[in-house]
């Protein structure tokens, strides 16, 4: 349904800010960012589409975060589809590992996340944003 | 046209992959493992053949005889035979389907075209096994399967009948006839291991099998097949008789039914045009990334001063792209002033997409297009970006 | 997309699924014992796609862990 647009209202005051990783080979990304990089109906989550969910260094979540990020995601292609085979089943470990480091350091490691959705999933994919978002809202996005 | 097509084919592919992921686990899919399946059905028809090659007896008089002695006698012999059927019919299936996908989903372009190759090659092989293992039960579709390849060859120009002599083993059937379709069986389905190594030789982690639910699925699958309707042989071949038509696997044996409405020198020439047609598919589209709406972030590069030589990129590349090499000098950066080795990409079997540089804890790599420091600053944007003002 | 709730009617059809297999091995014994070896392997291949959907099953009810 179309529960992204009613989340507007909310992302425009104060909503956590949100960076995600799109694999050009998942979700069809036609329509789905604004010209600064947004995405469309979310002005608070800046999506950078990367060649490959594997391209994604687990660094670059870990630097969002600190750089004031409520959370970070990468999305990938379903998993056992990766156009490159692997991508995404590699960078799920990867993002699994970063989250026992980053509750080590007593961040709260759900504030990193990894979604996988393919070419005509973009509903879902949309939902799955907006359930993190709300997510990390609850867990201390605050600087 | 043929691309409009393609990009529509790959779009259906993927619809089909949303429908099947609603009823199943992602990772249940069994259209993600359409290569592993194939190998599955061929692991359990070397099992198979290997037990019926205990019992077959490769001789004009011995060959049917023995074929039903397996199926009479022998206990369970009827379903080791029905699973070795079916199986082949089930591997053909997959290996089609393997094939269909990666060709719509792309995934046999430029640097992938040794995978496309080796497996046409692979599918030439297999559909060869496939048909000779009909001509071994010598009854009589096996008969009407040979004379009709005895006529193809035959029509082949300048070197057909040479090409005849050698399948049948001299001018007409005769003694070493059989054993000499037993070795076309038996060497095809050999020679489809080393294939099968090229077709793994660029891939780290092939996925060669599929998830356990498939393995059970298929296996109980063919026991069924097997026990319902059992494997039989037609009678048995008479020397100089002519058979008549009989149901035969289309799929599996289409180039025959055809032969029934052309000459089988054209059916033949057919099938040779539809594998050479098939051989040349990466190569078509020559198209810039641009044009088939692409990004191309260029071939990653190794940043020689920062690589440390700890092969996390080496174990992570998809496609064997990256090879470690004794360090010739030691790097610049503090970690890397003591390195041993040198990481080196080979840039024809790049594919640009990354993923070594998401296993570089070291900024000792880069994609050309989408620098580090391009994608931090991004980062940094939308991190610390004010949520806007509403309008 | 959890369904959660829905797990327990996937678990009460695996012990369905669970008791059709074990029919299954008695039709197996049954074959075997009267050399109705058709009969046999057919149930062995029920048994091994019983199985295949209890492992579907188990996961969908979260039961196991993806590999």
């Amino acid at each position: 349904m179309a529960t992204v647009p009613d989340r507007t209202p909310q992302a425009q005051e104060g909503a956590p800010r949100v960076v995600g990783f799109l694999c050009d080979w998942a979700v069809r990304s036609e329509g789905l960012l604004n010209a600064d990089d947004t995405l469309v109906g979310m002005p608070h989550v800046t999506v950078i589409r990367v060649p490959c969910s594997g391209f994604v260094k687990p660094g670059w979540l870990e630097l969002a975060l600190r750089s004031g990020a409520a959370g970070a995601f990468v999305c990938g292609c379903p998993m056992g589809d990766c156009l490159n085979r692997e991508g995404n089943w590699i960078m799920e470990d990867r993002i699994d590992q970063l989250r026992k480091r980053l509750s080590r350091q007593k961040v709260d490691p759900e504030r990193v996340a990894f979604f996988a959705f393919g070419l005509h999933e973009r509903e879902a994919f949309l939902r799955a944003v907006a359930e993190f978002v709300d997510r990390v809202r609850g867990s201390g996005g605050k600087r | 046209m043929y691309r409009r097509s393609l990009l529509s084919l790959q779009s259906a592919t993927l619809r089909l992959d949303t429908w099947i992921n609603r009823v199943l686990p992602q990772d249940f899919n069994p259209l993600y493992y359409t290569g592993g399946l194939a190998n599955l059905f061929l692991t359990l028809l070397v099992v198979s053949g290997i037990l019926i090659f205990l019992y077959y007896e490769p001789s004009l008089e011995g060959a049917y005889a023995s074929v039903e002695f397996l199926t009479r006698d022998v206990p369970y012999g009827v379903v080791f035979r029905g699973i070795h059927r079916y199986a082949a019919d089930a591997y053909l299936v997959a290996i089609l389907l393997h094939l269909f996908r990666n060709w719509f989903t792309d995934r046999y372009r430029e640097a992938r075209d040794s995978q496309w190759l080796s497996g046409m090659f692979l599918l030439v092989v297999s559909g060869f096994a496939g048909f000779t293992g009909y001509l071994l039960v010598w009854d009589e579709r096996s008969q009407l399967l040979a004379s009709l390849t005895v006529q193809a060859l035959r029509s082949v120009p300048l070197v057909g009948d040479w090409l005849a002599r050698v399948f049948l083993g001299g001018p007409g059937v005769n003694d070493t006839t059989l054993p000499r379709f037993l070795f076309l069986h038996v060497g095809p389905a050999m020679t489809l291991y080393v294939l099968l190594w090229w077709h793994y030789v660029r891939l780290r982690h092939p996925k060669i099998w599929p998830p356990s639910v498939w393995v059970l699925f298929s296996l109980g699958l063919l026991f069924i097949l097997a026990s319902a309707l059992p494997a039989t042989s037609g009678r048995p071949a008479q020397p100089g008789a002519s058979p008549e038509g009989f149901a035969v696997d289309w799929f599996f044996l289409w180039p025959y039914v055809l032969a029934r409405w052309m000459a089988p020198g054209w059916a033949l020439a057919l099938v040779v045009a539809l594998v050479a047609s098939g051989m040349v598919v990466p190569y078509t589209l020559r198209e810039t990334p641009e044009q088939r709406g692409v990004r191309a972030l260029g071939q990653a590069v190794v940043v020689e001063e920062n690589c440390t030589g700890c092969e996390l990129c080496y174990y992570d590349c998809p496609y064997n792209a990256i090879y470690m090499v004794p360090s010739p000098y030691p790097g610049k950066s503090r970690a890397a002033a003591n390195r041993k080795l040198l990481a080196v990409v080979v840039d024809s079997r790049c594919v640009e997409c990354g993923i070594c540089i998401g296993a570089c804890p070291f900024e000792a790599l880069e994609l050309p297009r989408m620098l580090d420091k391009d994608v931090q600053q991004r980062i940094q944007r939308g991190a610390r970006a004010t949520a806007p003002v509403s309008s | 997309m959890r369904e959660g709730d829905r797990g327990g009617w996937y678990l009460a059809l695996a012990g369905f699924l669970a008791a059709l297999a074990l029919v299954c091995v008695g039709l197996m014994v049954y074959g075997e014992w009267f050399d109705r070896h058709l009969v046999a392997s057919g149930a062995m291949g029920v048994l091994l796609v019983l199985y295949a959907a209890i492992v579907v099953l188990f996961r969908k009810a979260h039961l196991t862990a993806e590999d």
